[in-house]
């Protein structure tokens, strides 16, 4: 029965999509006075749809909690002696399972703008609904016609066949469900877009309303990405943290996308200025986020992450993407001219530099778009190669130091019109600062150059970050000004991870024997036994390994080589010593050979890893600065409601007052 | 209705074409080498194993069939 409501919920809600679709567009064409009877359900038709998607969502997790073998996705990726956590984040450890969590956020999302957001003009409202509607059918219609979750089989499997090993792990409880959210909350941002640009109201009162929705999307993503970058660190047991994969380029893009479109968003709220570039960046943030789903399920890219690759799928998506996009696009490029461009604003303004880094992000968009679809390119015509970190690192930082660059110092300046002499000892200090972080280090060691920027523009930016807040009552600086603070000191903190991480790295591969010993860095470190241990649904060699710092008491370190058997595969488990200045990365491999007296030896890979724990807390430090943003944003905006309510029902106490006086009088 | 605004929606076009004709392509993930019939260029490099020999154009000429694997420095998956 389990698999039937699902179904049946998932059509259902497919059906009030098109409800929700057909109702704002029919509210959207009529005139003020006569609404359409139809008109007002597409409020209900959305928060409704949100409750039945949810169901269909909670059902598959049931199903995966019982591993009900009778189910054609269970019996694929499940497997009966699973831990039941795994079990239950399996369900979005596929295909089918991950794209009925990503409609049903949707749904949800969808359902609370419908439910709670009452500031937009009710034509803008309805046109956002029609289109939020639009969205929702295309997915719901790849769900049911070609990857239905809740396909049953013919007669029930005896086992599952598993889930990838590497999935197995409490990384795929956090990374995929915040990604996805972040996902959507883009897809609601395009809706409220598209629905300004339809009925003309691109204003900054829109923009007050989007901007939460941009700001919950970017925490979201920054705090997925952030995750899936030390998820993919700790268990591919390659030592590295970010590795231009494809998929990973996929998930950075729409990242990138949407912290273009918040701060010009932002802009907009405040300034009134840049009005289609912001509808420009909510389309194009979208837009990225559906390309990455067709690269990544498609299979037109080689990547790590293919595991749920079907041409079938991709030609599917490529039909959404087709009609979502290159329809928003073509009103875009109908509508764009009739918005005007908003306030002016010199170059040396706050605006200024916004809109100067919103190019830098931009052009770091397409570096990383272009870099991730070259191989598909010079494929057409038969040509292969990869495109690895020699293209992305230098040419990104072409854009990325100018950015950090005018970063540290745009926060500083006025809106509209401001005098760089104004700031004059804020911008000694940052430069100050900036050059003498890189002269020391350039002197210190012999560095490469992009490390050694890293570093300098580093301490620059953590300076710079709080400087915005000198000369001001501490206590009276608004929560979204600290969110501001503490986000561009978080990118300060990741940036010198990823400098210190480039440039300090030691590492270390040996072949040892038990009691054999090597070093790396400041780390001696001795292999002192190699056994086999077994675990729920898998075997292992694990290694004990005695490290030690500068002669310092010894640590027991278990990397483990693992074998699991459903489905049959070998995953590196390394093991990990975390320092506040760094963390120890302890990886075993297969055996070297024997050692001249005939015992075994293993290879033993060692990394020193210098501050590289700061990569992910400035990740964390970023998305902890937007929720403060959000909170800030939403405090104010709700106090000045309630401000105007009250001012408008004094002055209806007053009126009524002075009538009664009125009457008296007569 | 000016041009510019045109840029947009023709590049999601090109991308969403070349994405198109990729799909109908058969994938075939074999990839050729590029070393095939060239001759073996002069090397000799240090051991990256402690206890191990190193490897040089030495030890490839002459006698039969021998195999070497050459990786990317910057491959990351390839140096784990």
């Amino acid at each position: 029965m389990i698999a039937e409501i699902g179904l049946a919920a998932l059509w259902l809600a497919a059906a009030l999509a098109v409800l929700q679709l057909a109702s704002g567009a029919l509210a959207m064409r009529a005139r003020d006075e006569e609404a359409p009877l139809l008109a007002m359900y597409a409020r209900p038709a959305a928060i409704v749809q949100a409750l039945l998607a949810t169901l269909a969502f909670i059902m598959l997790l049931w199903a995966f909690a019982i591993t009900d073998l009778s189910i054609k996705l269970v019996a694929t990726n499940s497997h009966s002696l699973k831990p039941l956590l795994y079990k239950i984040t399996g369900t979005w450890g596929n295909h089918e399972g991950s794209m009925l969590l990503w409609v049903a956020v949707l749904a949800l999302s969808g359902g609370l703008l419908a439910a709670a957001e009452r500031r937009l003009p009710e034509k803008t409202m309805h046109a956002t609904l029609a289109v939020q509607g639009l969205v929702a059918l295309g997915f719901y219609a790849f769900l049911l016609l070609s990857s239905n979750p809740f396909e049953r089989l013919p007669t029930p499997a005896a086992e599952g066949v598993g889930l990838n090993p590497l999935l197995q792990d409490i990384g795929l409880a956090l990374h995929p469900p915040t990604l996805y959210v972040g996902y959507v909350g883009l897809s609601v941002a395009f809706s409220l877009a598209m629905g300004a640009l339809i009925t003309r109201q691109v204003t900054p009162e829109f923009a007050r309303v989007m901007r939460p929705w941009v700001l919950g999307a970017w925490v979201f993503l920054t705090v997925g990405i952030t995750a899936g970058s030390y998820w993919a660190y700790y268990e591919l047991g390659w030592g590295g943290w970010w590795f231009w994969d494809p998929v990973e380029n996929a998930s950075l893009m729409p990242w990138l996308a949407a912290t273009a479109l918040l701060h010009s968003v932002s802009v907009l709220a405040a300034r009134d200025a840049l009005r289609t570039w912001t509808i420009m960046l909510g389309v194009l943030a979208f837009s990225m986020s559906m390309l990455g789903t067709f690269l990544v399920r498609s299979g037109v890219l080689t990547s790590v992450h293919a595991f749920a690759v079907d041409p079938e799928r991709g030609t599917f998506i490529l039909i959404l993407l087709a009609i979502y996009i290159g329809g928003a696009l073509t009103i875009f490029a109908l509508r764009a001219s009739s918005v005007a461009e908003g306030k002016r604003f010199s170059a040396t303004s706050r605006e200024g530099a916004l809109v100067f880094n919103n190019v830098m992000l931009t052009a770091i968009l397409a570096i990383v778009l272009l870099g991730t679809l070259y191989p598909l390119l010079t494929e057409a015509f038969d040509v292969r190669v990869s495109v690895g970190p020699p293209y992305f690192n230098p040419v990104g930082a072409m854009f990325a130091v100018p950015m950090f660059v005018v970063m540290a110092v745009g926060p500083l300046l006025r809106w509209k019109n401001d005098k760089p002499g104004r700031i004059k000892l804020e911008l000694l200090i940052v430069g100050v600062i900036l050059v003498a972080v890189a002269a020391i280090v350039a002197i210190v060691g012999d560095y490469a150059l992009l490390p050694v920027l890293g570093l300098a523009l580093a301490a620059a930016l953590a300076v710079a970050a709080f400087l915005p807040l000198r000369g001001r009552k501490i206590l009276r600086v608004p929560v979204a000004t600290w969110g501001m603070v503490l986000a561009h000191f978080g990118v300060a903190i990741a940036l010198f991870g990823m400098a210190s991480e480039s440039a300090f790295t030691q590492e270390k591969l040996a072949a040892l024997a038990p009691g054999d010993s090597t070093t790396a860095g400041e780390w001696s470190v001795m292999l002192d036994s190699v056994d086999p241990v077994a675990g729920p649904n898998w075997t292992a060699l694990e290694a004990r390994v005695l490290a030690s710092r500068d002669g310092g008491e010894s640590v027991i370190l278990t990397p483990q080589a693992r074998n699991f058997w459903a489905p049959s595969q070998a995953t590196s488990e390394s093991a990990l010593l975390t320092q506040w200045d760094g963390q120890l990365y302890a990886v075993i491999g297969t055996t070297a050979g024997e050692a001249p007296d005939g015992t075994q030896r293993w290879q033993l890979r060692i990394w020193w890893k210098p501050f590289v724990t700061f990569i992910w807390y400035g990740g964390l430090l970023i998305g902890f600065g937007g929720v403060l943003a959000i909170v800030g944003r939403l405090g104010s905006d709700l106090r000045r409601r309630s401000a105007v309510r009250r001012v408008a029902e004094r002055r209806a106490d007053m009126a009524q007052i002075a009538e009664a006086r009125t009457a008296k009088v007569v | 209705m000016r041009l510019v605004y045109l840029i947009p929606l023709g590049l999601c076009f090109f991308i969403l074409g070349l994405g198109g004709y990729m799909l109908t392509q058969s994938k075939d993930s074999t990839i050729p080498s590029a070393m095939i019939s060239k001759p073996l260029p002069e090397f000799d490099l240090s051991p990256a194993i402690e206890g191990v020999e190193g490897a040089s154009r030495a030890n490839f000429i002459g006698g039969g069939p021998r195999l070497l694997n050459i990786w990317a420095s910057w491959c990351v998956p390839c140096i784990a």
